[in-house]
């Protein structure tokens, strides 16, 4: 192919032909093709190649209308959404009747007034955004009628909800301060108890002279995460609470399609080994194959399993921190009179004192004194008396 | 003539004729999508059948800001890519995909084995083109790549495409 040096580069004189640029550039490039033989070789050998790819027509699938699963996919979507439409929404019961519209408002007015003027509200965090809603598990599953499209109920089957929804990994940390934490623990079990959550992981740490703080990983059913967190920031004082949900739609998706092809396999090596009449070597390595297969199957639903298990149970971090007070070390300043008192009494206390230790110490040193008084007194009193007579 | 768009907003809103009518608009382009890039005549029908459940599964998260033909060859794609990264752990077994391909007496030979040396990225893009005749946009979208990455990656391919060719022919 020719190197072209033009003002259009060869990529423009292919987007040209692949109708990719503007009809002022279009032209251009239209006027400049016209008489240049360069530009115009770029042209045809770029025409070639597709000329050439387009020998390779594939031949049209001879099936006619929607294939079975499909129709089944079908079905089962649209009784979802019958059973969906039987709950009539609140708005339209509304619209029917005025009157109800205004009682409704009311009563939120009234309740609205009464929560914000009686309310002890939690102080330093925002009210976080609800929950994505999980449908519920759907449980009818439309008849496949062929046994090929086996894999497409194996792929229908799991849980439906991942169908309907964003699939929503939910996770939530709150920090609290509480003044009463000896209550603590119990109201965590019974909040627990009362949302059907569990205790993944409780540490409890008591320094002497500080703090005890409550650290623990709870499981709670994801569509009462935001009921238990309302409950858990009685436990005290609101110091911090953080929200986040992260999506696993494609990933649960892959996960099934995994499922599905591995299933696939699963389904043709059965085949070939019941309808195998080969060597003996052959028919043990397609049971290799297939038990290999089958191993990646129960990982794949191991896998789904997980997922499935942290999607229906929110996490929540939490982390309870004692109110605590360290206790007074200062006293109130005393009087002067106070004051002179105490100082008095602490010179008489020195002074008895004093008398006391010169009194210990004669009497430790007394003894050995009074031998060495003698042992060189005497002699030297004589001695001094013999030189004075002379 | 109703656009696909509309038609897929339709199926959003229940239709099932909205989607028999999407489904007859594209089940052959999804079919010869498959049937060139996997070997097998029967998993190639399957893939574009669950192409189309895909759609309806994820019906209620189409959102209209691309085309439904850019948005059903991305779901295509992707079943192509976990297809074959399910053929690269499949194990061989008695009955391989080659053995069980329908024979392509349609598909020029010289045509297949210069597509398979080119790097799989530029055969991609060239063949969105080529056959299923997206524009440079849309392969960028579908591909994750900048526009201008697909134009220099897409004339890359078709000279590199020309020299094979014109060597199996001297050949």
């Amino acid at each position: 192919m020719p190197i072209n040096t033009h003002a259009f580069s060869n990529q423009e004189v292919m987007a040209y032909l692949d109708g990719e640029l503007s009809p002022e550039t279009a032209a251009e490039i239209t006027a400049h093709l016209a008489h240049c033989k360069t530009c115009q070789e770029i042209a045809a050998d770029l025409q070639g190649v597709s000329r050439q790819l387009s020998g390779w027509a594939v031949q049209a699938t001879d099936a006619a209308g929607l294939p079975a699963a499909l129709v089944a996919a079908l079905e089962t979507r649209a009784a979802e959404k019958t059973v969906r439409h039987r709950h009539v929404s609140p708005w339209r019961i509304l619209g029917n009747h005025p009157w109800a519209a205004v009682a409704a408002s009311l009563t939120v007015l009234i309740a609205g007034l009464f929560f914000f003027s009686s309310a002890r509200r939690p102080v330093g965090y925002e009210l976080a955004p609800a929950p994505m809603p999980i449908q519920p598990e759907q449980s009818s599953v439309a008849p496949m009628d062929a046994p090929r499209l086996q894999r497409f109920a194996n792929l229908q089957s799991p849980p439906k909800k991942q169908e309907t929804s964003p699939l929503i990994i939910l996770t939530a940390e709150l920090r609290l301060t509480a003044r009463t934490f000896d209550t603590v623990r119990g109201d965590l079990g019974r909040i627990l108890s009362q949302f059907g959550g569990h205790i993944a992981q409780l540490d409890i740490a008591s320094p002497t002279g500080q703090a005890r703080s409550l650290t623990a990983t709870l499981r709670i059913p994801a569509p009462q995460l935001e009921a238990a967190l309302n409950e858990l920031r009685k436990l005290g004082h609101v110091e911090g609470e953080s929200r986040r949900g992260e999506e696993v739609t494609q990933q649960s998706v892959d996960l099934e399609a995994r499922l599905s092809n591995s299933r696939h396999t699963e389904q043709r090596l059965t085949e070939i080994l019941a309808a195998r009449t080969g060597k003996l070597s052959d028919v043990l390595e397609v049971e290799e194959k297939l038990a290999e297969v089958r191993g990646q199957i129960e990982q794949a639903e191991a896998e789904q399993k997980s997922l499935n298990n942290r999607i229906s149970l929110a996490t929540i971090s939490l982390q309870v921190n004692e109110d605590y007070r360290a206790p007074l070390t200062g006293t109130v300043s005393p009087s002067i009179g106070t004051r002179l008192s105490n100082s008095a009494m602490d010179g008489l206390h020195a002074a008895f004192n004093g008398i006391i230790g010169l009194m210990q110490v004669i009497l430790a040193a007394g003894p050995s004194l009074l031998l060495w008084g003698l042992l060189l007194g005497l002699p030297g009193y004589f001695l001094w008396k013999k030189l004075r007579r002379r | 003539m109703t656009s696909d768009e509309d038609l897929m907003l339709e199926f959003q809103n229940g239709s099932r004729d909205a989607f028999e009518e999407l489904f007859a608009r594209y089940r052959q382009p999804l079919y010869r999508f498959f049937r060139r890039r996997i070997a097998n005549d029967a998993r190639a029908d399957d893939l574009m059948q669950e192409t189309f459940l895909a759609v309806i599964r994820a019906k209620v998260r189409y959102e209209p800001r691309s085309l439904v033909r850019t948005y059903l060859y991305g779901i295509a794609l992707k079943q192509v890519m976990a297809d074959r990264r399910w053929q690269a752990r499949r194990p061989v077994t008695l009955l391989s995909d080659q053995e069980a391909a329908t024979p392509q007496s349609e598909a020029p030979i010289w045509v297949k084995q210069a597509l398979s040396k080119l790097e799989e990225m530029d055969r991609e893009i060239l063949m969105l083109r080529e056959y299923e005749e997206l524009s440079y946009a849309e392969i960028a979208k579908l591909l994750h790549l900048p526009l201008n990455t697909v134009r220099s990656r897409l004339f890359r391919a078709r000279l590199a495409l020309k020299t094979l060719l014109a060597g199996d022919v001297c050949q």
